[in-house]
């Protein structure tokens, strides 16, 4: 019983990293790299929830033949254990179920993310984080509201599309699926950021009209950058919608991107390894808290300290070490012509490279 | 329909309060504050405490309620916002610095709502106070919206005198438009920035003692009102002072009597706040100088 | 003739760029002096280091005998050191008299600073009201020596106040201001682009080139020196 309990806690860690791994590599990308404030992330995010949230039980019914009754927002918990159970008899039927809701997000995603690319390159960039910040709020709003969609706030079932699994073998199987996407989608981060079109992207990042002279598209690479960013967010709403069983519009909420965002600053933007180590910090904060919520005497709810916590922290390291826990190395041309030139000067230069924060 | 128009005056009151504040820090530190919200729930917990405590009306609990939004606000300029801004922050840097300031104002004062309640033993989520109703020109009107207009009207007034007829206010002009020349003719110019941001915040303040009025409080309430007063400022034109306070009247009138409109077609005014965030995308992208290009060239 | 400005080995820049090397002058009471050189050789840094607006690595600025190399510009400017940028140097969201009331130490004496400016420069009497950003170039202008002038200033910096005009115009506003220290007894550092002009109506004149200094000495011995004068100045 206690191994079955240290299990999930574990599996659960591992996916909910997982999913903000996405989420934070594709921050990273977009704003850590490009210094594109994408702040609609958790807009994208609820994409791909919303896809599982509004296919999975349709879907399922639509496949085991199965007729729904009644409205989506009062059923669809009963339906979506209806269908685990067929799942359970067929693993196909559980595989299709995890496909569908993904092929249609990530097109979705992709078209979204070339939409919100037509703003950014009209907007300074703290408007364009407000009316993307606007615009993720108004999908909120909607989704809550329109209770087709995903049961308004009474929310959606998902199916249990792994409920061919026996237990331990199922958390496993979890755990591969959202390991694989996570470390996929950070390897992806890191390909970008440490080849050619990384370089390009924190040139556009540092000066945009610098980098258009020397002949680079810098709409081209926004709308690029944007689609694939949000793109990875939409399969980490789908990760996150199989993994909590439930989606629920009030889940996407300005805070979540916030969160986010914390997690590529605390890492370190514009350094590959940022994401991981954020996500980490995030989790061992949060997950930390909840462990010792109990021993720790306070007159109110402890979750509001880990609140303030994150808070304090992302400002600390604000002003005290704004290139966050892995700052941006300088780049790694620069450093190979320097010993090349072989003057006095070189080491003294590295020397200060290392010593001072990357500069933003 | 008198319902609406009175929730929509109400509502623009609070919005203005709210907006020129966040116009003010835009101009002074280049911030987009997503704190501000948070800084009218401060008031509106002061006040609610004191008056609780004091055994009077919230309503006479309004210098409360300045004070701790400006004080708060206050604090955020001196220990984060103006040092980032020296340490040469962006102002995305700085917008997610304000976010960080914002949870913590809000998730303090979720911990002191449930310190406060079982204190003072008195409800401090998912409340409302009952209002005192007037009699006027024949109608029955709440007390909230003569107050709330009083207030916002002495408070704009005043603010508009310090700023064009004094001397503080002429040297806060000159800081926001030209920092080093302001500060070379001997202005201390983090100090006037600082009575500016305490300004901004004891307006937002005193917008907090109002809610209870209107709405369900609870210490999430002022940030709900965050983007629509963002919206005020994106509509009236960023930068202009006078320009969010039109923006929020028409940000106000039109969220309230639009959703009336459509609900009268069937549509859930749950639908109501997309009106704001729909203004904020199309000012910026298709007028972006908002309304004050009506009277600015 | 006593000294009111000294500038000993000052090297300067901003932050990591070094600008100047090792230059060092001097300003009497009463004395025009002008700054001339090729673009980019560090005039306009050589005024931001005296005025404290750049950063110093060594060398050192006395006025009126005070070392002031660390001290803020708005100290220095209460000491009546005078200075002039280039550009961004009125509110021109502000009203004139609005400027006018910054530019005095004591924000009382309004009437009587304002007074004394309409003496100076008359055309000013009747803009009081409108902001800057409604002027003219040339109106800007005046009202930006009218802020420094009313805090009754030792010594005036112009940095390039010809940049934006029409060479005929540029030399009678030269020549007005070198005649600023007739009328106020005033000292000018004149930094210029105009250089006949501003040599013919100097006392003294620094050539700088890349930053280091070539000349100092009087005007005229400068517009002597013929290779001096053709390699630099174009002259």
């Amino acid at each position: 019983m206690r191994g079955v309990e240290v299990l999930s806690f574990l599996v659960s860690t591992a996916v909910l990293y997982s999913v903000y791994l996405i989420l934070a590599s594709s921050m990273e990308i977009e704003y850590g790299e490009l210094g594109l404030p994408s702040f609609a992330k958790a807009a994208f995010f609820a994409l791909g929830a919303f896809a599982v949230g509004a296919l999975t039980v349709r879907l399922g019914a639509l496949l085991t033949g199965v007729a729904l009754e009644g409205e989506f927002k009062l059923v669809s918990y009963r339906y979506a254990t209806l269908i685990s159970a067929s799942v359970a008899r067929n693993p196909a039927l559980g595989l299709a179920l995890f496909a569908v809701p993904l092929l249609v997000a990530l097109p979705l995603a992709v078209l979204m993310g070339l939409a919100a690319s037509y703003p950014a390159l009209r907007l300074r960039e703290d408007h364009l984080a407000i009316a993307l910040i606007a615009f993720s709020e108004s999908v909120r709003v909607v989704a809550r509201n329109y209770e087709p969609l995903v049961g308004g706030t009474f929310g959606a079932g998902v199916v249990d599309f792994l409920a061919w699994l026996r237990s331990p073998w199922k958390e496993l199987a979890l755990l591969a699926v959202a390991l694989a996407m996570g470390f996929g989608a950070w390897l992806v981060e890191y390909r970008i950021s440490t080849s050619p079109l990384g370089r390009v992207l924190r040139a556009v990042r540092d000066d945009e009209v610098a980098a258009q002279a020397y002949g680079k598209d810098v709409a081209r690479l926004r709308a690029q950058i944007l689609a694939l960013g949000s793109a990875m967010a939409a399969v980490a709403g789908v990760l996150y919608a199989f993994y909590a069983g439930t989606v629920n519009p009030d889940d996407f909420t300005v805070s979540r991107t916030f969160i986010v965002v914390l997690m590529v600053v605390v890492g370190g933007r514009g350094n590959p390894f940022g994401p991981p180590v954020g996500a980490a910090v995030y989790l061992l904060l949060d997950r930390g808290i909840t462990l010792v919520k109990h021993y720790i005497p306070v007159p109110f709810d402890v979750n509001y300290l880990s609140y303030i916590l994150m808070g304090l922290l992302l400002i600390l390291l604000l002003l005290k070490r704004p290139g966050g826990i892995v700052p941006e190395r300088p780049l790694l041309t620069l450093r190979r012509a320097l010993p090349q030139r072989g003057s006095a000067a070189a080491p003294q230069q590295r020397g200060a490279e290392g010593g001072g924060p990357a500069g933003t | 329909m008198l319902d609406v128009l009175v929730g929509a005056l109400v509502y623009s009151n609070l919005l203005a309060l709210l907006a020129i504040g966040l116009s003010l820090m835009l101009l002074t530190c280049r911030v987009s504050n997503f704190a501000h919200g948070d800084v009218v729930t401060t008031g509106l917990y002061a006040a609610y405490t004191a008056s609780v405590l004091l055994r009077v009306s919230p309503y006479a609990c309004i210098p409360f309620a300045l004070l701790a939004g400006g004080l708060v606000s206050l604090l955020s300029f001196l220990l984060v916002f103006d040092p980032l801004r020296r340490a040469g922050g962006g102002p995305v840097t700085l917008m997610v610095a304000s976010m960080a300031v914002g949870i913590i104002i809000r998730y303090s004062l979720h911990a002191y709502a449930d310190v406060m309640q079982r204190t003072l033993g008195v409800y401090t989520r998912q409340f409302v106070l009952s209002d005192f109703e007037l009699q006027l020109a024949g109608l029955r009107v709440p007390g909230v919206l003569p107050l709330s207009s009083l207030t916002a009207a002495v408070l704009l007034v005043s603010l508009y005198v310090l700023l064009y007829r004094t001397r503080l206010g002429v040297a806060m002009r000159a800081a926001i438009e030209n920092p080093q020349l302001a500060e070379s003719l001997g202005i201390d110019v983090k100090r006037v920035f600082a009575i500016g941001w305490f300004l901004s915040g004891a307006l937002a303040g005193a917008a907090g003692v109002f809610l209870p009025f209107r709405v369900i409080s609870d210490p999430d309430v002022g940030w709900s009102m965050l983007l629509p007063a963002f919206a005020s400022v994106v509509v009236g034109g960023i930068g202009s002072l006078a320009g969010s306070v039109a923006g929020a009247y028409v940000v106000g009138f039109s969220e309230l009597l639009l959703s009336y409109l459509l609900a009268t077609l069937g549509v859930s005014t749950a639908y109501r706040p997309l009106i704001s965030f729909a203004a904020i995308v199309a000012t910026l992208l298709l007028r972006p100088k908002g309304l004050s290009s009506l009277w600015s060239r | 003739m006593s000294l009111l400005l000294e500038v000993r080995g000052l090297h300067a820049g901003y932050g990591k760029i070094k600008v100047l090397s090792g230059v060092s002058l001097t300003v009497g009471e009463r004395e025009v002096l002008a700054v001339v050189g090729p673009n980019g050789s560090g005039k306009s840094t050589l005024l931001k280091a005296i005025f404290g607006l750049c950063t110093v690595y060594s060398g050192s600025v006395l006025f009126k005998g005070v070392d002031i190399t660390g001290l803020p510009p708005h100290k220095r400017s209460l000491m009546g050191l005078g200075y002039l940028p280039q550009v961004g140097n009125t509110f021109e969201g502000l009203t004139v008299r609005e400027n006018l009331l910054l530019a005095l130490h004591d924000g009382s004496k309004l009437e009587e600073g304002i007074g004394k400016v309409a003496e100076l420069m008359p055309e000013l009497g009747g803009l009081l009201d409108r902001r800057v950003r409604t002027l003219s170039g040339g109106e800007r202008q005046m009202v930006a020596l009218a802020m420094v002038l009313l805090r009754n200033p030792s010594l005036v910096m112009f940095d390039e106040p010809t940049a934006a005009l029409a060479p005929r115009v540029a030399r009678r506003v030269i020549e007005r201001i070198a005649a600023l220290r007739d009328e106020l007894g005033v000292s000018v550092i004149l930094v210029e682009q105009n250089a006949r002009a501003a040599l013919e109506a100097s006392d003294r004149a620094l050539l700088l080139v890349s930053g280091q200094p070539r000349f100092f000495g009087g005007s005229s011995e400068l517009l002597g020196e013929r290779d001096l004068v053709k390699t630099y100045l174009g002259l």
